[in-house]
């Protein structure tokens, strides 16, 4: 990796108080990210995966530390930071249209040049012919749909991606991932991008950052150079897999006491 | 599935179903006062009711009393809804106006609009003002409940969108919480519309001397038992039809929360 970074964390930590105990969500990281790459954060939940991608939104402070993006100081949500939620967090009263619309209409750049993004966005997701549909008229992978397309319609620099695929089954859910990989190679948009799930680490990302549980923090950096689209049954995929698959579960199970440490060997992956 | 039946036997099943109950009710009241089960001065027979309205619809006191009742209620359910939407909008949104506004509402909301009469006629007087009143006051409580419980309770999740989609902080609340609010709200309308009837004919029983209400409490002191009925149907009529309407109103607004979604 050369030159600046896009977004540069330093020190940043998030600790609150909650019935008279001091949690620390997230212990003091650092983290850089570079233009245009796909960065997967991995860990299980409550590892402050989460806390930090909306501390690079913008939407919760960090109690300690900064975020910077292109050098300058991360204070509140911007539409250059776009953020995709895992229950899509559309608009229900707005049409499919309307809902894409809406980013690119409230930055004022007008209606007609609004709704030109707004259905090119919806035709590059495969929407076409839903414009007029409401999100209580479509099915969850649908929905998610719409909530990439809305986000990419504002252009934003960086694209933050909240477990987008986990509501989803997983058929639906490969289907996502093959064709969000399929927009991000037409446009390498920076995207950060949240899961538990370590095969779609493995078949999206050209990083993956480790986080560990309570407190969170950063455990390891497993980049991957494998070419795109990536196979997950050959045998480099397979070997990382259970590689990063040890990492994780090391976590839990030092987390949780040993007490589905049995189970986790024989279940593979723990949720 | 059931073996399918032929049209006509579901039609007149429903019809049976429907119609049964009202059909026989009228009917027994019918006979019992045909035999003197039931004396006239306690309730008059169907055919006295139809005779007393026929009587009213005659001489125009029907047109008065009626247009006179819609009147009041459509211009107090517009004022309510000026005033306690807007309230209700502001306590929803800001901490500080529903800090400074909780005990006063806390004392006053559960006072039932009967309660308010004599204070609306001695400010008002007798006649419109005091009907409206009521009428307002009666919406107001639902439709501010509910407008403040749709504003303060909007998802977090939609203004966490907006924002990252680039919203001001001060776009938020047009744009996202009162879209978001709107069932509420529109349920609000609803209930209010509903308790607005009870202030109605409170007000023209005692502080009128027109509309269904004064009808009512006139035709006992005539003792035509007979009109009595009369206008406390008129009053089940407007009452329904009004929530019909806006239940109708409802729908088309809300069009986007119809739930015909599929999976797939």
């Amino acid at each position: 990796m050369m030159g600046e970074p896009k977004i540069r964390a330093r020190g940043v930590a998030k600790h609150y108080r909650a019935n008279n105990l001091d949690v620390r969500a997230l212990d003091p990281l650092d983290l850089e990210i570079y233009e245009g790459e796909f960065v997967c954060l991995l860990g299980p939940s409550g590892c402050g995966k989460s806390t930090l991608l909306r501390m690079v939104a913008g939407l919760v402070t960090p109690s300690a530390g900064t975020l910077h993006m292109d050098g300058r100081l991360i204070t509140r949500p911007s539409p250059e930071r776009g953020l995709v939620f895992q229950e899509y967090a559309l608009f229900p009263w707005m049409t499919v249209l309307r809902n894409v619309m809406y980013g690119p209409s409230v930055r004022g750049l007008g209606r007609a040049k609004a709704e030109q993004l707004a259905r090119d966005q919806i035709a590059r997701v495969g929407l076409e012919g839903f414009e007029n549909h409401f999100p209580s008229q479509l099915s969850g992978g649908m929905k998610q749909r719409v909530g990439i397309a809305r986000v990419w319609a504002n252009q934003p620099d960086v694209l933050l991606m909240d477990e987008p695929f986990g509501a989803l089954d997983s058929i639906t859910r490969n289907v996502l991932q093959r064709d969000l990989l399929g927009l991000w190679m037409q446009e390498r948009r920076t995207i950060l991008f949240v899961t538990h799930s370590v095969e779609e680490a493995i078949y999206l990302a050209d990083r993956i950052v480790v986080m560990s549980a309570r407190p969170g923090r950063i455990t390891a950096i497993v980049p991957i150079d494998a070419p795109r689209p990536r196979n997950l049954l050959d045998q480099d995929s397979i070997a990382l897999r259970a590689h990063l698959t040890g990492l994780v579960e090391a976590q839990v199970i030092a987390t949780s006491g040993g007490r589905i440490a049995a189970k986790s060997a024989v279940g593979g992956y723990v949720e | 599935m059931a073996p399918a039946r032929p049209v006509v036997v579901s039609l007149l099943r429903n019809l049976l179903l429907f119609a049964g109950l009202p059909v026989g009710l009228i009917a027994a009241w019918q006979f019992a006062s045909q035999r003197g089960t039931l004396p006239d001065y306690l309730l008059p027979s169907p055919f006295q009711v139809v005779a007393g309205l026929v009587e009213i619809t005659r001489d125009g006191t029907l047109t008065t009393d009626l247009s006179a009742s819609i009147f009041r209620s459509v211009t107090g359910f517009a004022i309510a809804t000026a005033i306690a939407v807007p309230i209700g909008i502001a306590i929803g949104w800001f901490r500080s106006v529903r800090k400074s506004t909780y005990f006063t509402l806390l004392v006053l909301m559960p006072i039932p609009i009967t309660a308010w009469i004599s204070l609306a006629i001695l400010w008002f007087g007798i006649g419109d003002k005091s009907a409206i009143f009521l009428v307002a006051l009666g919406a107001a409580v639902p439709i501010l409940v509910n407008t403040i419980h749709g504003v303060e309770w909007v998802d977090k999740l939609f203004i966490e969108a907006a924002l990252t989609l680039g919203t001001g902080p001060r776009q938020i609340l047009w744009r996202i919480v009162l879209p978001a609010a709107m069932p509420s709200i529109l349920t609000g309308l609803r209930l209010g519309l509903r308790n607005s009837w009870a202030g109605l004919v409170v007000a023209e029983m005692i502080g009128a001397r027109s509309g269904v209400g004064y009808l009512i409490w006139d035709s006992r002191l005539m003792m035509r038992s007979d009109l009595m009925i009369v206008g406390m149907l008129l009053v089940g009529i407007l009452g329904s039809t009004s929530d019909q309407l806006m239940s109708l109103a409802s729908k088309l607004m809300l069009r986007w929360s119809r739930t015909d979604s599929h999976d797939g």
